[in-house]
């Protein structure tokens, strides 16, 4: 092909875009636009078109997600420990979760501190079940298993890590929930509640795990109804829920629950299997 | 610290090399100038604003920690940063969990779809943009929905619209063009 003939073949444009499916013909062109004066200048236009195609429909970005593009950059310049749990890309999804007003730099959430701390905290966990389950002769192997796990530590910091940021928005709302019957085995249960995107998260500590054919399903009562809200399996972590309807939150859930039911969940909860309440 | 009105007067090749050299204050300048035309075509392809800032943070996230891959010899800059971008909305389009979030969120009737607004629009009903598209004839238009907003192969295209390979590449091609000659 001469280059005008590549010029008016549309070749030029699907290697601009690399869309060209032969990596052959991508590299003839990576050639010939070293060699061919009029086909270096083609793909130099084509790209400012592209550009100009895209200036069609710009969209000036929120403030916060330069501020935390920036924030992630300082940070990576200053880490100097190469086994960071918070790295930069794993942090991505969930930063932009955080509160929408300018945070200045000041009171960003230090993730290993908080990280450190969420260690502590998982080590005291695991020692106080340990205490409350040195009767119980299986749950001693799950404790066994915990220990031979601590590798997976790590991961588990690094997930409490952006849910410690996560939690700092000020925006969310926490509900506290009870055991309803006192010899309930978990530590301590928490809804967390974002009114600005209706989203419901949980945080239950030292779940036992159910029956095969069971299943937990956490419960919203609106307008003393109990609505869904997702079935879940114990987790260390924060467990995302299923996010409320504008209509349902208006009307602000009077409370949260917990039940036991078949695995999968039900339109309905079982009342007698409920085990923990809290009131919003 | 460098001052950012001094710096946006530098050539981008400039700029590149200083962010090579991991300077914040250049990939600040660069993120001004170029995030907006990024986050438009971003925002076409995800269809929610949450994950379209995303994937710009991410990019730009890319473009410093892969600076040295740039090559002002091989194209633009903007080009440049066009390709991570699509790729990187690209592969939250196809992740699992994108599209199992869309699933769980639009099945059960508690819940929003991810974006309401959005789910049922052609990405091209957007101001400005919706006449050029409208001129391509529609069999160009739909080709150049499926590689340019969904990311399908040319081979995934033929197969997707029962056609031959070849009739593919070569309406591509034309589509392409003609998507081309409605801006120059």
């Amino acid at each position: 092909m001469t280059p005008q003939e590549y010029i008016s073949s549309g070749l030029l444009e699907l290697y601009v875009l690399q869309q060209l499916d032969d990596p052959a013909e991508q590299r003839n062109i990576d050639q010939l636009r070293l060699t061919e004066p009029l086909i270096a200048a083609e793909i130099e236009q084509i790209e400012r078109d592209l550009y100009r195609y895209a200036q069609q429909f710009e969209q000036q970005p929120p403030a916060h997600v330069k501020q935390q593009l920036m924030q992630q950059i300082a940070a990576s310049i200053t880490t100097t420990t190469t086994n960071d749990p918070s790295s930069a890309t794993h942090n991505n999804a969930h930063t932009t979760k955080q509160a929408q007003h300018n945070t200045p730099v000041r009171s960003l959430p230090n993730y290993r501190a908080v990280a450190a701390a969420c260690a502590v905290l998982f080590l005291a966990s695991s020692m106080v079940a340990a205490y409350f389950y040195a009767e119980n002769g299986k749950a001693q192997q799950q404790l066994n298993a915990l220990r031979q796990r601590s590798d997976t530590l790590t991961t588990q910091m690094a997930l409490m890590g952006e849910d410690m940021g996560m939690l700092r928005d000020p925006n969310f709302r926490k509900i506290v929930m009870s055991k309803v019957k006192p010899d309930a085995k978990f530590m301590s249960a928490i809804v967390y509640f974002n009114p600005s995107n209706n989203q419901l998260y949980l945080m239950i500590d030292n779940l036992p795990k159910p029956p095969a054919d069971k299943q937990y399903q956490l419960w919203a009562l609106v307008g003393g109804k109990p609505v869904d809200a997702g079935v879940f399996d114990p987790a260390t972590h924060l467990i995302q829920m299923k996010r409320m309807t504008a209509q349902a939150s208006t009307l602000q859930p009077e409370a949260f629950a917990v039940t036991l039911e078949p695995r999968g969940g039900k339109p309905e909860p079982t009342m007698e299997t409920l085990i923990i309440l809290g009131k919003n | 610290m460098m001052q950012s009105d001094n710096l946006s007067k530098r050539s981008e090749q400039e700029l590149m090399e200083l962010v090579q050299q991991q300077q914040p204050d250049a990939l600040a300048v660069l993120y001004d100038r170029y995030a907006p035309a990024l986050l438009g075509v971003v925002a076409r392809m995800v269809k929610s604003d949450e994950v379209a800032e995303d994937v710009l943070q991410e990019t730009f996230l890319k473009a410093w920690n892969n600076a040295t891959s740039y090559d002002a010899a091989k194209g633009k800059l903007y080009t440049w940063l066009y390709n991570i971008a699509r790729n990187t909305a690209l592969d939250k389009i196809k992740s699992k969990q994108y599209r199992q979030t869309a699933q769980i969120l639009a099945s059960e009737n508690i819940v929003h779809t991810i974006d309401a607004q959005h789910a049922e629009q052609l990405p091209t009903d957007t101001i400005g943009l919706t006449d050029v598209l409208q001129q391509l004839q529609p069999q160009h238009r739909q080709l150049i929905d499926l590689m340019y907003f969904e990311g399908y192969t040319q081979a995934e295209i033929a197969d997707e619209l029962n056609m031959p390979l070849g009739t593919v590449k070569t309406k591509l091609r034309q589509a392409v063009q003609h998507l081309r000659r409605l801006f120059a």
